[in-house]
């Protein structure tokens, strides 16, 4: 078969008016026959690539199943484990009225006020609880509890955060590996890393970590068991 | 008294039996088998070994405290500080990395824990921020 025959001569098109006119395939540069501006034909016939905007911003997850942790985008809405193929919630649940069902999600988990969970187990990353909960919760990353919080059940945490002008009440020894209070705890507290009593805050209860630190202003009352050895901790 | 505390210093290679009272301002980096009693600024240093209690309008707590710490206005325990004994006083500021084992009473104004409220009874909630408002 007989090779085709490119044409001489190709359309170009002004970059500056947009005006067609027929211009040699090799041809360096021309003038437009409209406009009268100098272009290069070359330019004009392969256009730039656009440029590859910014790449999305990425957020580690952690499977649920695994443990294999991954990066994904932050708008994703769900992902899948590259190890396991297990199926990753990523939405973002905020809670306003009441609803009885578990939720599984490394997105955050925010029960308004008015907004009541009951009868569920939530396996969440970062939870705000304003509202009342009753179950059975687990935040992989941030626990921040308001006063209006009602919780009956348990539940576990990396990290407690109690905000300014808040207080929170609690029968049980609470276990986190960090906690962060700048309103009011009447709790026994034990923690793997560091409590960080802010200027804020007023403590009623048992401390035990590894590291505390208190700032000045602070209301702290309570037996404390700081920087000693997991072995040597009698846990309150 | 004149205005200007007097400031004293005792030194690493100092080993004290007995009790110690002074007025103004002391920095103490020595050994001490006893009681610290001052209105003044307790200064502890880094090789500091105090085996017994402390009385002090403010102590600034380093090296290693074996007794109780009482003082009118602040504790303030640096890092590294090996504390054990209780603490009373108005203001407390603690360092990341201490070691301490001890009652704590840091509560000026005498407050309590707020009462949990009865039930049906809706807790008090702070105003939202402004800003958060949309």
């Amino acid at each position: 078969m007989p090779a085709s025959k490119q044409p001489d001569k190709l359309k170009v098109a002004c970059p500056h008016c947009g005006h067609a006119q027929m211009e040699p395939r090799t041809g360096i540069s021309t003038v437009c026959k409209k406009c009268g501006q100098h272009f290069e034909v070359q330019a004009a016939l392969k256009p730039k690539r656009k440029e590859a905007g910014p790449a999305p911003e990425k957020r580690l997850v952690k499977c649920f199943e695994c443990g294999t942790e991954m990066q994904a985008p932050v708008s994703a809405q769900s992902t899948m484990c590259k190890r396991c193929s297990c199926y990753i919630d990523l939405k973002d649940y905020r809670i306003s009225n009441a609803v009885s069902k578990n939720f599984k999600t490394r997105g955050s988990f925010n029960i308004e006020l008015g907004g009541y969970v009951f009868n569920t187990e939530a396996l969440v990353e970062n939870a705000v609880i304003k509202g009342r909960f009753l179950g059975k919760l687990t935040a992989g990353g941030s626990l921040t509890i308001y006063s209006s919080a009602e919780i009956k059940g348990s539940f576990k945490t990396h990290s407690l955060i109690i905000p300014a002008a808040n207080n929170f009440r609690w029968p049980e020894t609470i276990r986190v590996t960090a906690a962060e209070i700048a309103g009011e705890l009447a709790a026994n507290l034990v923690a793997d890393g560091t409590v960080v009593l802010k200027s804020s805050a007023r403590m009623f209860g048992n401390i035990e970590a590894k590291n505390l630190v208190v700032e000045s202003g602070a209301v702290v009352v309570g037996y404390m068991r700081i920087g000693l050895p997991e072995s040597s901790r009698l846990l309150i | 008294m004149n205005g200007n505390p007097s400031k004293n210093v005792l030194n690493s290679d100092v080993e004290i039996k007995g009790n110690l009272k002074f007025s103004g301002e002391l920095t103490f980096d020595g050994k001490l088998e006893g009681e610290i009693t001052t209105d003044g600024v307790l200064n502890l240093g880094d090789a500091a070994v105090v085996n017994g209690n402390i009385t002090a309008n403010s102590v600034i707590v380093r090296g290693k405290i074996t007794g109780n710490i009482q003082a009118k206005e602040k504790i303030e325990i640096k890092s590294k500080t090996e504390l054990f004994g209780d603490i009373r006083a108005s203001k407390l500021s603690v360092e990341e990395g201490v070691t301490f084992v001890g009652r704590t009473e840091v509560n000026p104004n005498k407050v309590s824990p707020t009462p949990s409220p009865r039930p049906g009874e809706t807790p008090k909630v702070p105003e939202p921020a402004k800003a958060m408002a949309r």
